[in-house]
């Protein structure tokens, strides 16, 4: 199976007067079909960085990010724009939600200014929201509905083209723990079939992380140790379930 | 996408009603000044054009023969009636023009008129009383009728030259004539022709199509001189140019006002660019998260424009609407505050049109700018949480564009001055200095706010400090700030003072040409009793001159006696013959003069005791047409009389007024007694200095009533002095309008500019109020940041709004005597921290009272 995202040495530098930041060091990585990757690391460590570079935000100093076969460090902006708008979903932490329409029309915007027909897409947004448990706020502005409410709207948002990919940044951060958990598990189903959406979410909780299929950890730019689920027998030889191995290694990480 | 662009910007201009309709109202205003100059003037040159026509008459061409013998036709008449673009003609008979000697014992001017409408717009000879004469009937000058004794009805006896004396019953009264001596008598043409047996017209009026424009009318002229030049070669025609200038006199006003309100709607533009810049930057996450999720620059730029057509298209109703409304209010203000002529208010359709075509194009125009901000978002602000750091300005443009700018303009104004370059350069330079002010204001903020925080500190405490760091911290935005009042100060002082040349100058010219409200005439040589001044002094709130009748003599020893000498000035009523030079000779209390009648003393001494017995003062027309020096003694020769006088030239006055710029010579009456036994008075001048003008009339009404004093006339020159004023009180009130309007946009600029920035830290001051900091000392800290800001506006307004006025006079050649505005200028800087204060109250109370806790959540 083809990856959906790829990357080979990927590099940002930032140049700070006569000194030079590494803020990503090299990172090689991809991730498949459906798959749900958490990258995990301390303040500074360049995860919010990597996924900008990701998304085709930031430009990498060297090295290339290729989603569904198309080099994002060779791309003008508008090939990046349409990109993020096609094969890419957003989730951020503070919801990011336009405070004067409704969710309905949170989650439709964006596809009619790319130009899609509200007839087209309307029952596929209400779908979604109504999978999102939103189905009795279609109508409520922002300001009308919870934390949680707006971050599954902001998901629906994400979903509604059906990206190939989502990017999710601290999508928990400013959820209490029961409404994260709600939040996390409709992003893993996301990328479960029929759905096979991939996933990279960007984390500094273990719980969080330890939704995911595999979990990269971050330090000083450069990824220095992964988890994966699929290492069960190893976990199983050590013991220690998926998500006391993350703890492990984030521990390890911050010490 | 274009409904749900559509639908978005609409619903991101509802989601802030407050600033809406504030930038609404801002906008508005400068819509609202331009629609209500062009109705404003519109209507003032269609009641100019109305108020002239009744005045001087609504026709466009007279022609008169002025010899003898040749006269038009009624083929002539009947040809020139077909010339397309002449909408009436009708004959005027002089019958005995040019003829010589005098044709009347009366010397009266004798015209014949037909009984048309086009006729009785000459309105030297327009019936004010009684009816139209027909055959043996005539229409007399008032004078003539005040001489006699008669009145409308009575019978009179006229010489008719070849015919001898005939009989006619008075049927109607003229104006009073314009000169003393120049009575009228005004009979039916049919009759007259036929009664003096001339078969051609020798005069004519006509009518022009008022539909034709200028240059048609020009044509039509032409056509009409040409004509009338084959048919009667020596003929005279007026076609009323001077008339014409009079009408246009708003050309002086309207393009200082125009550019004034040009100038509202730039400051309303720039409203709009604030407006959707403090929108843009209040949605700047909303914008990068669309920008994100894969909406592209130009559909964000897109956005930014429709909402700028909202506002473009609210505005453009509501200040349309609102200058029409003002326009009605200028006109009843104006009529009835001011007694400005205003009779209907004209309203120009397709000028609105234009107007709002115009103000929705600008307001579009004017969206580019954010809009093009918008367009280069980058999207990765979406992931922003942080508040900003603050903003800067272009360092090139302050620390060398600006000071260069400056100093260019001012080498520029002194290689001129001193090299005699072309005034024009003074505009120029002008210019470079309004421009180079307004780049440095950064600069400028930067070293006041640092002053006031040094002086004021000792005074206000750290709240002074912090808020002139953050104005630099936010040095665009504080920019704006003072950059909107300073518009508007520079915009009044330069208006201010430009109003005030324009101002000076209509007065002296009013003054000049009406010095007297009212004035007692002689309605002939007899002149009457000088019983009659002291009567009209009992008038309490008046001033008054007396002249004496006049006396002619001949000068036998001038400087400049007959063709000798090149005289410098033209020497108007100077009449030079074989017995020397004709100078009229007047018998006058100049101290008394000087209270109702300023004149300028050029040389010698004005007093009674300096004219004495033997004392004369020359006005300067008649001392440069005569060649007399201060201390010159002047010989005289009474008339044709064989008697002399002697008398020494004592002082020499230029006159502020027709009276003393007149060709004469002053004496004491006391002189006019003992020489000429004139013990008459010619005319009294009143000026009315207090108290009621009716009631005023109403008494030398009462005295004229006194049969000694019949032969007296009464010219009221209030309602002509009125309508001289009316162009500069005019426009001192569309100034006035204007400015406040300006000043009004200012504000709401103001109020934009602080309420946004204000916003935009809103993190940062929950954080001090969570940090221990009161609301009465966040509340100073906004004040006084508004304050500084707004003293900086007023202070360079004043400066660059002064500097670029007198620059402008000065290219005008209108900067001599000039005078700066001082009410203005203290008025400004007293109200400049006002307008501050203003503007940030109602932010800084929203600021004291926001939720910590939610402002410091609000990302």
């Amino acid at each position: 199976m083809n990856p959906v995202l790829e990357t080979k040495l990927l590099t940002k530098e930032f140049h700070t007067g006569s000194e030079i930041l590494c803020a990503v060091n090299s990172v090689t990585l991809n991730v498949k079909p459906g798959e749900f990757i958490a990258i995990m690391g301390p303040s500074g460590s360049g995860k919010s960085t990597l996924l900008h570079m990701l998304s085709g935000l930031e430009k990498a100093t060297s090295g290339s990010v290729t989603i569904c076969g198309m080099d994002l460090t060779e791309s003008n902006d508008e090939e990046l724009t349409k990109l993020r708008r096609e094969k890419i979903g957003f989730v951020f932490q503070f919801f990011n939600l336009i405070p004067v329409l409704s969710a309905y029309e949170n989650v439709t915007l964006p596809m009619l200014m790319a130009g899609h027909k509200e007839s087209a897409i309307r029952e596929r947004a209400r779908f979604l929201l109504e999978q999102m448990g939103l189905s009795a706020h279609l109508h409520k502005r922002p300001h009308e509905l919870s934390g949680g409410q707006q971050q599954r709207v902001a998901i629906a948002r994400a979903l509604l083209p059906t990206p190939p990919i989502l990017m999710a940044d601290e999508p928990t951060g400013s959820l209490d723990t029961k409404t994260g958990l709600e939040v996390l598990r409709l992003l893993r189903n996301a990328c479960k079939a029929p759905l096979q959406h991939s996933l990279v979410l960007v984390t500094h909780d273990p719980k969080v992380a330890s939704f995911a299929n595999r979990v990269l950890f971050m330090r000083d730019g450069r990824i220095v140790g992964e988890v994966s689920d699929m290492d069960q027998l190893q976990l199983l030889d050590l013991n220690m379930s998926f998500s006391a191995a993350i703890q492990q290694q984030w521990e390890v990480l911050m010490a | 996408m274009n409904s749900s662009a559509w639908k978005l910007s609409l619903k991101f201009f509802i989601a802030k009603k407050g600033r809406s309709f504030f930038s609404i109202l801002g906008i508005s205003l400068g819509i609202l000044l331009v629609t209500a100059v062009q109705i404003v003037f519109s209507t003032l040159d269609y009641s100019y054009a109305a108020l002239q026509r009744q005045q001087y008459g609504d026709y466009d061409v007279l022609a008169y023969n002025q010899s003898v013998g040749s006269g038009l036709t009624t083929q002539m008449l009947a040809k020139l009636k077909n010339v397309q673009g002449i909408e009436s003609l009708q004959p005027i008979l002089y019958p005995y023009q040019g003829q010589s000697p005098r044709y009347s014992t009366d010397s009266l001017f004798y015209v014949g008129l037909t009984d048309t409408y086009l006729s009785k717009q000459l309105k030297n000879y327009e019936i004010i009383r009684g009816h139209f004469p027909h055959s043996h009937e005539v229409a007399l000058s008032p004078e003539i009728m005040l001489q006699h004794h008669l009145h409308i009805g009575s019978a009179i006896e006229l010489n008719l030259p070849h015919k001898g004396v005939m009989k006619f019953i008075i049927t109607g009264e003229l104006p009073p004539s314009s000169q003393v001596h120049f009575a009228t008598a005004v009979f039916d043409y049919s009759w007259l022709q036929k009664i003096t047996g001339m078969t051609q017209s020798t005069g004519v009026i006509m009518k022009l199509n008022p539909r034709l424009n200028s240059s048609e009318k020009n044509a039509v002229l032409q056509t009409i001189r040409e004509d009338l030049y084959k048919m009667v070669p020596h003929i005279t025609i007026d076609t009323r140019d001077q008339l014409s200038q009079q009408i246009n006199y708003t050309d002086v006003f309207l393009p200082i006002v125009r550019a004034l309100s040009i100038t509202s709607i730039i400051a309303s533009i720039s409203i709009v660019i604030s407006t959707l810049q403090i929108s843009l930057q209040e949605r700047r996450k909303d914008f990068s998260t669309l920008r994100l999720l894969g909406i592209k620059g130009s559909q964000l730029s897109l956005l930014i424009l429709i909402e700028s057509l909202i506002y473009g298209l609210f505005s453009t109703v509501v200040g349309i609407s609102l200058g029409i409304g003002v326009s009605f209010l200028i006109k009843t203000v104006s009529t009835q505050l001011f007694h400005v002529s205003m009779t209907i208010v004209i309203i120009q359709w397709s000028t609105l049109v234009w107007i709002a075509l115009c103000s929705i194009t600008m307001i579009i125009l004017a969206g580019l700018i954010p809009g093009l901000w918008a367009r280069r978002l980058s999207p990765i602000e979406a992931y922003r949480t942080a508040d900003p750091s603050g903003d800067s300005t272009n360092g090139i443009v302050t620390f060398f564009l600006a000071p260069s700018l400056v100093a260019i303009s001012v080498i520029l104004v002194l290689l001129t001055h001193i090299l005699k370059l072309n005034v024009f350069i003074y505009l120029f330079s002008g210019l470079c200095f309004v421009v180079g002010m307004y780049m440095w204001i950064p600069q400028c903020l930067q070293s006041s706010s640092r002053l006031f925080s040094w002086a004021l500190k000792p005074l206000f405490g750290s709240n002074v400090v912090l808020a002139s760091r953050n104005i630099n911290r936010y040095k665009r935005r504080s920019t704006l700030c003072v950059g909107a009042l300073m518009l508007a100060v520079t915009v009044g002082m330069a208006g201010m003072i430009v109003l005030n040349v324009i101002v000076v100058g209509q007065t002296r010219m009013v003054n000049f040409n009406y010095p007297e409200d009212v004035i007692l005439r002689a309605v002939d040589f007899h002149g009457f009793s000088s019983g009659l001044k002291n009567q009209v002094r009992s008038i309490k709130g008046i001033s008054t001159e007396t002249f004496t009748n006049l006396a002619g003599a001949f000068v036998l020893n001038a400087p400049n006696p007959d063709g000798t000498t090149p005289m410098p000035t033209s020497p108007k009523g100077v009449q030079h013959t074989g017995l020397g030079s004709l100078v009229t000779l007047v018998g006058s209390h100049l101290e008394e003069d000087k209270r109702i009648d300023p004149f300028q003393i050029i040389a010698g001494r004005i007093d009674s005791r300096a004219l004495g017995n033997d004392g004369v003062v020359l006005t300067k027309s008649e001392a440069d047409a005569l060649g007399f020096k201060v201390g010159d003694t002047m010989r005289l020769k009474k008339g044709f009389t064989n008697q002399t006088l002697t008398l020494k030239v004592v002082g020499i006055i230029k006159g502020t007024s027709s009276t003393f710029s007149s060709p004469w010579a002053i004496v004491n009456p006391t002189v006019m007694e003992h020489n000429f036994s004139i013990h008459s008075l010619s005319s009294i001048q009143i000026k009315i200095t207090s108290g009621d003008a009716r009631r005023v009339i109403q008494s030398l009404q009462a005295f004229l009533k006194n049969p000694q004093y019949q032969d007296v006339q009464l010219i009221n020159k209030m309602k002509e002095k009125q309508i001289a004023q009316q162009p500069s009180m005019l426009f001192s009130i569309v100034l006035t309008t204007t400015i406040l309007t300006i000043v009004g946009i200012a504000t709401l600029g103001l109020m934009n500019h602080t309420a946004s920035s204000i916003r935009q830290r809103s993190r940062e001051f929950a954080t001090m109020r969570a940090v221990g900091t009161t609301r009465p000392q966040m509340m100073r800290l906004i004040l006084a940041e508004g304050m500084m800001t707004s003293v900086l506006g007023g202070i360079l307004g004043v400066v660059t709004g002064g500097g670029f006025a007198y620059l402008a006079l000065l290219s005008l050649n209108q900067a001599r005597g000039v005078s700066f505005p001082l009410s203005w200028i203290y008025g400004t800087i007293f109200i400049s921290p006002i307008l501050g204060l203003f503007a940030s109250w109602s932010t800084s109370i929203w600021a004291s009272r926001q939720d910590i806790l939610s402002s410091l959540s609000n990302y």
